[in-house]
């Protein structure tokens, strides 16, 4: 099975909250009726989504054979990857909007700086976490805001580039 | 192995109008040297590579991946090259996807 395009995740979070028609989808993701529909072709053909009452609705049963391995690591890291470069690509770091934006800092951390920075992590992951995942009944699945958030150092990025 | 004449071809399809000299002074390679090679004389390694990086200026999108892949994947890491494999994997996917979709 591999792993999951985004595309095909958009598509999934939009059915996990009830069956619904093409036009729907096409709608509620704001992707042209046409991409849609070749989009549930494929996932169709996989068995992921089925066709019933003129709606498609997700195929749980054999969903949840992909789902382990849609969750391993490597999986999740190349859907990270292409969030990523589609947050790149659509050069937020030079036209930030109130919606979308990359921001990267390269700073030294005393140790005093860094317990600092931790406890404001902590509040922002509490509040992240306390904010719904699933959408309120207007709110549409184009409209999910995705957050980054991480760091590392010089060192670990330098050894990951060398050792390619 | 690698074709003199089959390179000095695509060079003369490429940039096609120069003179001698004009190449001469854009390889590095001596004017007289230049005439040889381009009279059937085989090149030598260091004039293949110069005239291969001058082609490869010239190609753009996926002919110039291509090319690119076919000089220096040697040099590559086998897990970057599976991490780039697995990369233009997803990418063929997403663009199947919205040629027949639309976007």
């Amino acid at each position: 099975m591999g792993s999951l395009l985004f595309l095909e995740r958009a598509l999934l979070e939009s059915l996990s909250t009830g069956a619904k028609s093409a036009r729907e989808m096409s709608m509620d993701l704001n992707f042209s009726l046409p991409l849609v529909n070749s989009i549930l072709f494929n996932m169709t053909k996989k068995n992921m989504v089925k066709f019933m009452g003129e709606k498609y609705l997700i195929n749980r049963e054999s969903l949840s054979h992909c789902l382990n391995e849609w969750n391993q690591p490597e999986s999740l890291s190349w859907e990270a990857r292409e969030i990523l470069d589609g947050m790149v690509d659509h050069n937020p770091m030079n036209f930030p909007s109130e919606t979308s934006f990359l921001k990267l800092r390269k700073i030294y951390f005393t140790d005093r700086d860094l317990a600092l920075f931790k406890a404001q992590l902590v509040n922002l992951e509490k509040f992240l976490e306390s904010l719904p995942a699933k959408p309120r009944r207007s709110e549409k699945t184009c409209d999910k805001t995705i957050f980054f958030w991480g760091m590392t150092n010089y060192k670990t990025v330098l050894k990951s580039i060398l050792i390619r | 192995m690698f074709s003199s004449q089959k390179i000095v071809n695509d060079f003369k399809d490429e940039y096609s109008g120069l003179s001698y000299r004009e190449i001469a002074a854009m390889t590095g390679i001596q004017m007289t040297r230049v005439f040889r090679i381009f009279n059937q004389q085989e090149m030598r390694v260091s004039e293949y590579e110069r005239f291969k990086q001058l082609l490869l200026q010239k190609k753009t999108g996926a002919a110039r991946l291509l090319e690119l892949l076919n000089q220096y994947a040697i040099f590559l890491s086998p897990s970057f090259t599976r991490r780039m494999e697995r990369y233009l994997e997803r990418e063929i996917k997403i663009a199947d996807l919205t040629k027949k979709g639309g976007r």
